[in-house]
Formats: structure tokens, sequence, C-alpha cells
């Protein structure tokens, strides 16, 4: 069995599990774009909504802190990089390099606001049905012109389905090379393009054969689109979450 | 009734020589076939013909009286292809989307989709998992994945190429368990497959093929012994003890 990934659909009936999915894509859009620019306070509020949110979609703590392991290093990353680069008071140095009260500061606001965006997004993910997810960037890319909706759907289905897949084949890859000493190579660039090139030849192979399982499907491109519909609490969902934003903003 | 006609078929690539050469070949409604023979001897050329998905320059395939050629959209649904390779075939995000994929394309109305998905999962004993990424499949279930997308377009016949490469001892048990059930609703079959230890006991006949062309053709159990003669390897379970001696001692 392969290991399950983050942001991986999970049954249920919290508020957000029966909202529409495009009121999410809205909310989480509107909630990403007040969380770049809130200070204190408004983190504060943000950090309590995204509480109720989780408890509410019973997404257990322990789960959300072992899935986002990864997107802690990069955190962290962030935070180090504001630290040392942004100018002001220094507050610890060594050799030249300043550790300033400023970046320590911004470097927390800023870590703590991609952490609210990922945790957003790790909400929504969860609580949307991928299927979901494709009808509804459908719907909403629909009245743009020139932009080939369904299309763009399809293949974002596809991408979320195969990434798992290509990552797969990525680590076979590796594996089967390292077990034949490629870490004894020191050339990364040679490294690399010895594990690139296999894995796009294979990722190209299987398209081909992704199309034939496709067709022999009777895939139609302009099928139709499965309909949504939005009820009150949506409207109402979108009413708080432009209330939301503007408050935010102001503050 | 012939379910499957196939006359005078030659499919070559430009400059080349034939994948397939001159096959003509009949199936009947119900039947259970297996096509073997040793790789490119053109099985899978074969089978794609019969979905429409290759269409040969010479000759005709018909599929329950209708050229394939014709209708591509009927031959479709009335052959179901299950590929060698389930991780290529799967194209939901979820089980569940994945089944629903060939109703959605037939233009079923979501509530009836929705009732064709779950009534195809539970006969394939996946729809506890129905809410699942299919990466988190096993070898077996994501084969039987590929089956229930398959069966939710109600095909008549059954095409499965190389079902059992890359399977473990169970996930062989449970392509068979399916198969012979689908066999007993009165699905026409067609298994290609290096492996005809897989499906003794449920071939009823079997064709093997040599470089394009049809060699051997009829009961599985009287051309299974000229299976070795192709390039395919003689199932233990129809050797005989001084065969399987021989065997041993060579």
């Amino acid at each position: 069995m392969a290991q399950t990934i983050t942001f991986h659909f999970q049954p249920g009936t919290s508020f957000l599990h029966q909202m529409d999915p495009r009121c999410k894509i809205i909310c989480l859009a509107l909630v990403s774009l007040s969380t770049l620019k809130a200070v204190t306070a408004g983190l504060l509020l943000l950090t309590l909504l995204f509480a109720v949110l989780a408890w509410d979609a019973d997404l257990p703590g322990k789960t959300i802190f072992f899935e986002l392991r990864y997107f802690g290093l990069f955190l962290l990353v962030v935070f180090i990089s504001n630290c040392l680069t942004q100018p002001g008071t220094p507050i610890y140095s060594l050799k030249g390099i300043n550790i300033t009260r400023e970046g320590v500061v911004e470097g927390l606001f800023a870590s703590w606001r991609l952490a609210l965006i990922i945790l957003m997004g790790l909400l929504f993910s969860v609580s949307t049905r991928p299927k979901d997810i494709r009808t509804a960037i459908e719907h909403l890319l629909a009245p743009i012109p020139f932009v080939p909706e369904k299309r763009i759907a399809v293949m974002m289905g596809l991408i979320v389905r195969f990434i798992p897949v290509i990552l797969g084949t990525t680590r076979e890859i590796s594996d089967a090379q390292r077990a034949r000493a490629i870490d004894q190579r020191k050339n990364p660039i040679l490294r690399m393009s010895r594990l690139v090139l296999p894995v796009m030849r294979r990722t190209i192979g299987r398209s081909q054969r992704l199309a034939d399982a496709m067709e022999s499907r009777c895939f139609d491109e302009n099928r139709p689109t499965p309909p949504l519909k939005m009820v009150r609490t949506d409207w109402q969902a979108i009413t708080l979450a432009v209330f939301f934003h503007i408050i935010l903003q102001s503050i | 009734m012939n379910i499957i006609e196939i006359s005078n078929l030659t499919h070559q690539l430009i400059g080349g020589k034939p994948i397939l050469n001159n096959i003509n070949l009949t199936v009947e409604e119900g039947e259970f076939i297996v096509v073997a023979g040793a790789n490119g001897s053109g099985k899978s050329t074969l089978f794609k013909q019969l979905n429409g998905l290759l269409i040969a320059g010479k000759g005709q395939v018909k599929v329950d009286g209708v050229f394939v050629a014709d209708d591509l959209k009927r031959a479709r649904q009335k052959v179901g292809m299950i590929f060698q390779e389930a991780d290529s075939q799967i194209v939901g995000e979820t089980v569940f989307d994945d089944v629903a994929f060939g109703p959605e394309n037939l233009g079923l109305p979501a509530e009836d989709v929705g009732r064709v998905v779950n009534r195809t999962l539970d006969l394939v004993g996946l729809l506890d998992l129905k809410e699942s990424p299919p990466h988190i499949l096993s070898g077996g279930e994501k084969r039987r994945l590929a089956i229930a997308g398959v069966l939710a377009m109600a095909p008549r016949i059954i095409v499965f190429d190389e079902p059992f490469s890359n399977l473990d001892y169970p996930g062989i048990q449970q392509v068979q368990t399916q198969m012979a059930a689908l066999h007993s609703e009165g699905h026409t079959i067609l298994v290609a497959t290096h492996n005809l230890e897989t499906v003794v006991g449920m071939a009823d006949r079997l064709i093997l093929m040599q470089e394009g062309e049809i060699v051997k053709d009829g009961p599985f159990y009287e051309v299974v012994h000229f299976a070795e003669e192709f390039g395919v390897y003689l199932p233990q379970s129809v050797r005989s003890r001084g065969e399987f001696q021989a065997w041993l001692k060579r």
C-alpha cells in the first residue's frame, strides 16, 4: 500500500463539507488575501476561525501536525531568512551576521501567515471531494471567454490523480539507481539527469496508455458539467468572508 | 450467435512488417477465450481493434453485428477493456469518481451514475473504499477498480490484457474470482496472458499467436499442449507426469 498523503478528502457532515465548492474557493481566496495583510489581532481572529472550522470538520490536531511536518521545515526556513535579512536593531551578532529584533518579529508574522494559508488549504481539501473542486473550477471559469474550462478541469483532475503515481515512479527509479551506486557520482547535474530522463520517459509512456484508457471508456471533452447549487448559507458565508476581509484590511 | 467477427484483418505500421496478418476469428457470445503468445505476437494490437482504439487498414471487425469503425461509441460501450497496467487506466481522483467516469461519458443522469457506481463497487467488493484516492489501493484492489470502471458501462464483452502481471497471489485470486463471476453472468471474456496456469479451469478456448498470426485455435485442453512451440509456458497442472519429468530433465 502506498503512503497516504496530505490534502486529501475525508468524508464528513460538517458545515464546510456541506458548503458549495465554488463558495469555498471564493472564501478561501478572500481569507488568504486577508491573511497576507493581517497583523496580530487579525491573525488571532483568523487562527480562531481556523480552530473552530477544524473542530467542526473533525480534523484531529495530532493529524494536522503530523501531516504538515514538512511544511514546518519550510516555515522554519522562512523564519530564519527573515531573521537574517531584515535590517534593524541587532539582538545577536556572529561574524558579521546580525539577527535583528525586527527580523524576528517579521519572521514570526510571515511564518504565522503562511501556516494559516496552508492550514486553510488543508481544511478546504479535506472537506471537498476532488471531483467537486474540478466541477467548481469548471463553473468559475465558464464565464471567462477563450478559456477552455472543461479541458483545464480534466487536466487538474488528472494532475491530482497522477502526482502520487509519478512520485512513486521517481522513488522506484531513484532506489534502483542508488542500488547501483549512483551516490558515488559526485556531479549533481549528472545524477539529476539520470533520474529525470527515465522518469519523463515513463511518464510520457504512461500518458499514452492513459489516453487509450480514457478513449476506451468513451471520453468526450464536451461532456455536461455536473450542476452545483448555492444555498442561503453559502451566500451568508461569502458575505461574512467579504466583511472579514474588509475589517482585516482596515485594522 | 457470433458476438465478434473479424475477417481478413491486417494491421501494419507505415513501412513496417504487419503486426497483425490476415486474422480471421469469430467469437460466440458467452465464450471464455484465452489468447496467448510471446511478446510482440500481436495480442494487444488485436484487442485494441475490438474497442476501436486501433483501426486496421485492411479487413473488418464487427461487434454484435455492427462494424466497429462505423460506431466507435457503441463498440466501446459493448467491449470493455482492462489494460495491463491498472495504474494507467484509473483516471478518477477517488474510487467513486473513477467508476463514474464511463457512465458520465455515456451521458447518464447524475442519480443513475450514483446508483450504477455503488452497485458496481459492491459487486467488486470496493464499496467501503469509494471515497479513497486510488493510489492507496493494493495491486489487486487497483485491478478490481479497473474492472469496476469497465463494468459500470455494462459491456457484453470484457477484454483483459495481461490481467495478472505484477500481482501477488491474493491479487491473482481476486481477479480470477471476478473473471469467473463475470463469465457465469454471461459476459464474453477474452484474456491475453503469458501465464496459462492462471486461467486453467476457466477458459473454454485457447488461441495461440505468433508474429501477428493465429497459429492454433481450439478447445483449451487440446491447444494448450502446443503452447511451448509458440513461446508460451505450458502450465504444470496440464502436463502429464511423464511430460513433467522430461521437462525437468531438460
